[in-house]
């Protein structure tokens, strides 16, 4: 039981026309870790997470999330799922409080819109309308309606993107506190000391194939073994450690 | 299985529309605005006719003139009158002088007719009061029935209904989906356990909504404020409110083919344009068919507004109902239909 992955993808293609966007790749995730997927831009990061979401189909391969086949099941898939899309996908005119009544009716879960602003600190942006957050805001917000049908994993695609360092770092706090509470994270990023900090396991990915997977420190003893050094004086701290220590760790949001 | 979620997928799609500015500037701002214009037109018209006097006002000819009904007699300068005169400021002029009468008229003016009428009429009254007859051989007794003068707002208010249903039908779902698309609004809505073909439903419901919503007022607005016939009040009103609906479902398979179809504005704006202007002036929005020449009224006849106007001119206007209509609607049909099944070939999620 504990062994089966809540997520498990076998020789999963995706061709466009002639293009390749995921060329074969299989892996699987853990129940209660959180998954990273890393990779430069165009690697096919978000066409393996959509595929994996029901909302694109593969070419080939087999999905299986919490043991449904996702090809044959996508709604029962779609059901035990949270997603987060790249930065988006709110209706710009609706207020955060129709929103989460919007999206509790599509699950068909009852909600109390008061209760999940306030988790996620934006009780006082209940009748703000989305377009109206910031970056930070807005991601706290598309994390929440990701939780709205207590899924058992949820996919986040690039969220810490175009966040200062407090926001970004207040997002890995509320992304910890969910994996605390038993669901599973998948995460996409381009940030590498985001996944170092937050990720139990990655895999790396590049023009479609999954070139390498397992824990960063894992991974950091796998090139170090290989006699890779970096040619600097190892620092005891970095810029960004300089940024947080002078301008705090409190959310700058209006 | 799915209501519920179908009720909730078009009853926030239609709060949002409810926000959008451009659904209400052109779905009722523009409507309304037309509506009101040829509403005050429609009033103008019948000011009477105004005949210039040159010549003593206690003549007989000139008192039987201004005592006559729909005459309003000016009374000016003669350079002054004649000057009114060519631009059609007074429809009429007349020189009185003893038992001479000229009347002068503008031929360009086409209430000189009814200036030539008023003055034969008030010559012959005034002719037997000289001659002393009181007791005239032959009189003519006017009866009035009860009938309706067709006024120009008459014509206009359903045409601008079927514009607002044109925008509503096209320009909304075209900006609409696109920008869903665009905003991944469509994609995260597509990820819920709920069907797609259902959010669509609850899109196309929420615009539906919008455009009953509408008609009711610019129905409201007309017959109210400014007398809009409706044959049969308010069995008519009703009647107008389901030929809307059946025209808007028939609009809405266009606007979800362009924007269904298309990922960008660029492309789909040109389209919705090419379906919706030659409709603006060819389908019967503010002058019937008529007036084209033979092969365009043939291409006219043909357009989607045209068949929603004739239908609802026919309701409104003549009290005509569903059975008499139905031809219309049938062609109306027909059109959503073709669209309908384009879109379901062409349609794309992202």
């Amino acid at each position: 039981m504990e062994t089966q992955p809540i997520v498990e993808v076998r020789n999963l293609r995706k061709h466009f026309g002639s293009v390749v966007a995921v060329d074969g790749i299989s892996f699987g995730v853990r129940r209660g870790e959180i998954f990273g997927i890393l990779g430069p831009n165009g690697a096919g990061k978000t066409t393996t997470l959509e595929m994996i979401e029901t909302i694109q189909r593969p070419t080939a391969g087999e999905i299986y999330v919490d043991g449904i086949d996702a090809l044959r099941h996508p709604d029962r898939v779609k059901a035990v799922i949270g997603i987060q899309l790249q930065a988006a996908g709110f209706y710009p005119d609706l207020t955060l409080t129709q929103l989460i009544k919007f999206f509790a009716g599509l699950y068909g879960v009852p909600v109390d819109p008061r209760a999940v602003l306030k988790r996620f600190q934006l009780e006082d942006k209940a009748r703000s309308t989305f377009d109206k957050l910031s970056g930070g805001q807005k991601q706290r917000f598309s994390l929440a309606t990701s939780l709205l049908n207590r899924p058992k994993v949820i996919f986040l695609d690039e969220p810490t993107t175009g966040l200062d360092p407090q926001a970004r770092r207040n997002l890995w706090d509320l992304i910890r506190e969910v994996r605390a509470e038993g669901t599973t994270v998948v995460i996409t990023t381009h940030y590498m000391e985001e996944a170092e900090q937050l990720c139990d396991r990655v895999a790396i990915m590049d023009r479609g194939r999954i070139i390498r997977l397992g824990t960063p420190r894992g991974l950091i003893e796998e090139l170090l073994a290989t006699g890779f050094r970096k040619p600097v004086v190892r620092q005891e701290a970095s810029l960004e450690d300089v940024f947080i220590h002078l301008t705090g760790r409190s959310l700058r949001e209006e | 299985m799915y209501l519920r979620a179908y009720l909730v997928a078009s009853w926030y799609p239609f709060l949002a529309l409810l926000r959008n500015r451009s659904v209400i500037l052109f779905g009722l701002a523009f409507p309304l605005t037309f509506v009101a214009i040829f509403g005050f037109v429609g009033g103008g018209v019948l000011g009477g006719v105004r005949v210039g006097v040159i010549g003593p006002a206690e003549h007989p000819l000139v008192r039987a003139l201004a005592a006559s009904p729909g005459v309003t007699l000016v009374y000016e300068s003669p350079a002054e009158l004649e000057a009114r005169l060519r631009l059609g400021r007074v429809d009429g002029l007349v020189r009185v002088d003893g038992s001479r009468v000229t009347l002068e008229l503008n031929p360009t003016n086409p209430q000189s007719r009814l200036a030539t009428l008023a003055v034969e009429k008030a010559v012959a009254e005034a002719s037997l009061q000289l001659a002393g007859v009181s007791n005239p051989p032959l009189s003519v007794e006017t009866v009035q029935v009860i009938g309706r003068y067709e006024r120009y707002i008459d014509f206009a208010l359903p045409g601008q209904i079927s514009w607002a249903l044109l925008s509503t039908g096209v320009f909304s779902p075209v900006w609409g989906l696109i920008g869903l698309k665009r905003t991944l609004v469509l994609k995260r809505l597509l990820a819920t356990p709920v069907p797609g073909p259902v959010i669509l439903l609850g899109q196309a419901t929420a615009r539906l909504l919008m455009g009953v919503l509408q008609t009711v007022v610019i129905l409201l607005v007309g017959a109210l404020v400014f007398g809009f016939y409706l044959a049969e009040g308010w069995k008519t009103f009703l009647l107008m409110l389901l030929l809307s609906a059946f025209g808007l479902v028939a609009f809405l398979g266009v606007g979800f083919l362009i924007g269904g179809y298309w990922n960008s504005q660029e492309g789909a704006i040109p389209a919705a344009n090419l379906f919706v202007l030659p409709q603006f002036i060819l389908g019967g929005t503010f002058f019937p068919s008529d007036v084209f020449p033979g092969w365009l009224k043939v291409v006219a006849d043909l357009m989607p507004s045209t068949y929603l106007n004739t239908a609802m001119r026919l309701v409104a206007g003549e009290g005509a109902g569903l059975v008499e209509v139905a031809p219309y609607l049938l062609a109306l049909g027909l059109w959503g239909a073709a669209a309908y099944i384009v879109a379901a070939r062409t349609f794309r999620w992202y």
